[in-house]
């Protein structure tokens, strides 16, 4: 039996960064992300600062937020190796 | 469980929205039994299908609230989201992945992580430089440099150059089929000791001369002049080259009467079952003897010969 495995990734536009991000239950305020707890969310990997502008990829685990560095996703994607 | 493109066409479905046309496909599909130099897993081959919904579907899927358990991985599906202008990459990197995957896989346990992501990244490299897309591969490049410094460079160039495979795959093969947690070790220690010197690396095959192997050192150390080279290479008859090429280089350099160096050589071998393979460190010396400094100096490991 082959092994079968499925990546399936929902491309938003940057006009749509917004309502991408309150879809996962987080906030924005002030061009900023926020936690539904009221902290700032960081990229998973780097833990840098997150904004509307710079937010990459919304990727599973706890539905985390990754920054728009291509290193981020790869450090994502090897887990799928 | 539903697969995440049922999920996500079905929610689609519930709000009168077609999605069909919304989605692209790709199947990379790998035969198993036809890669690496040693057969050790005869399968029927794996199929990754990597399904990408366009930012026009995914707006429509917005409006409808909320996503979350479209974004969910398990261990035969991931649902994501990712920004438009950076879907390119991230496809891509995942291409890559695949095409590389029994590679990949045999190093994720041997190597440390912050390895593991620099080698996915210089696969990804590659590609972009298959798909002769240079700019963007010398962009990846650098960010690659700037984030794993010197050594995510040298991987790149261990990888891309071929010789990974080559010189490893077989030994990776062997240690997937029955490696136990010392030759993991040992692989380990062979990808720290190739790593260590990528920068002037000499790679002997098969088809290599000896006389090829001393042009070859003796243009790093004359004319690049560096102050070390590593050769490497696999099977019994390789490393009696090497040896006999490396006593060669020695005699020539010997002659010199005038801007006379001396070279040290550290050999290592390892034997990973049935795998022989050598990684040979020349340091070059200063004239009277004293070392040229060098990253990795010896630290006493087993099979480590001063000539």
């Amino acid at each position: 039996m082959a092994e079968r495995k499925e990546v399936v990734l929902m491309m938003f536009s940057k006009k749509d960064t917004e309502s991408a991000i309150l879809s996962t239950g987080r906030k924005v305020l002030k061009g900023e992300i926020v936690d539904a707890d009221g902290r700032i969310s960081n990229c998973r990997k780097c833990g840098r600062k997150l904004t509307v502008e710079n937010l990459g990829r919304i990727l599973p685990g706890s539905i985390d937020l990754y920054c728009d560095n291509p290193i981020c996703f790869n450090e994502f994607s090897v887990k799928l190796v | 469980m539903p697969r995440v493109s049922e999920l996500i066409k079905k929610l689609a479905v519930t709000l009168g929205f077609d999605i069909e046309g919304h989605l692209v496909n790709y199947e990379p599909h790998k035969d198993l039994s036809k890669t690496g130099g040693v057969h050790v897993k005869q399968g029927k081959g794996s199929v990754t299908n990597i399904v990408m919904l366009d930012s026009r579907g995914t707006r429509e899927l917005l409006k409808s609230g909320n996503l979350r358990e479209a974004i969910q991985m398990t261990p035969s599906e991931v649902g994501g989201m990712t920004r438009e202008d950076l879907a390119g990459y991230d496809f891509l990197a995942l291409l890559a992945q695949e095409d590389n995957r029994e590679l990949l896989k045999r190093l994720q346990s041997i190597i440390s992580h912050d390895d593991f992501v620099a080698l996915s990244i210089a696969a990804t490299i590659r590609k972009y430089e298959i798909h002769s897309q240079g700019a963007k591969a010398v962009e990846l490049r650098n960010r690659l440099r700037q984030h794993f410094k010197e050594r995510g460079n040298r991987i790149y160039v261990f990888f891309a150059s071929g010789m990974l495979e080559e010189f490893m795959g077989p030994t990776l093969a062997w240690i997937e089929f029955s490696g136990t947690i010392s030759d993991r070790m040992k692989a380990l220690e062979l990808w720290n000791a190739c790593l260590d010197h990528m920068d002037y690396a000499i790679y002997v095959n098969r088809l290599m001369t000896d006389d090829e192997i001393v042009h070859g050192l003796r243009q790093r150390f004359r004319i690049d002049n560096v102050p070390v080279v590593l050769l490497f290479g696999r099977t019994v008859p390789i490393i009696e080259k090497i040896g006999r090429a490396i006593k060669e280089f020695q005699t020539i350099e010997s002659e010199y009467q005038v801007d006379a160096f001396s070279y040290g050589v550290t050999r290592k071998e390892y034997r990973l079952g049935d795998h022989d393979s050598v990684v040979c460190i020349v340091n070059k010396f200063a004239d009277g003897g004293a070392a040229i400094p060098s990253q990795s100096e010896d630290d006493g490991e087993d099979g480590a010969v001063e000539e």
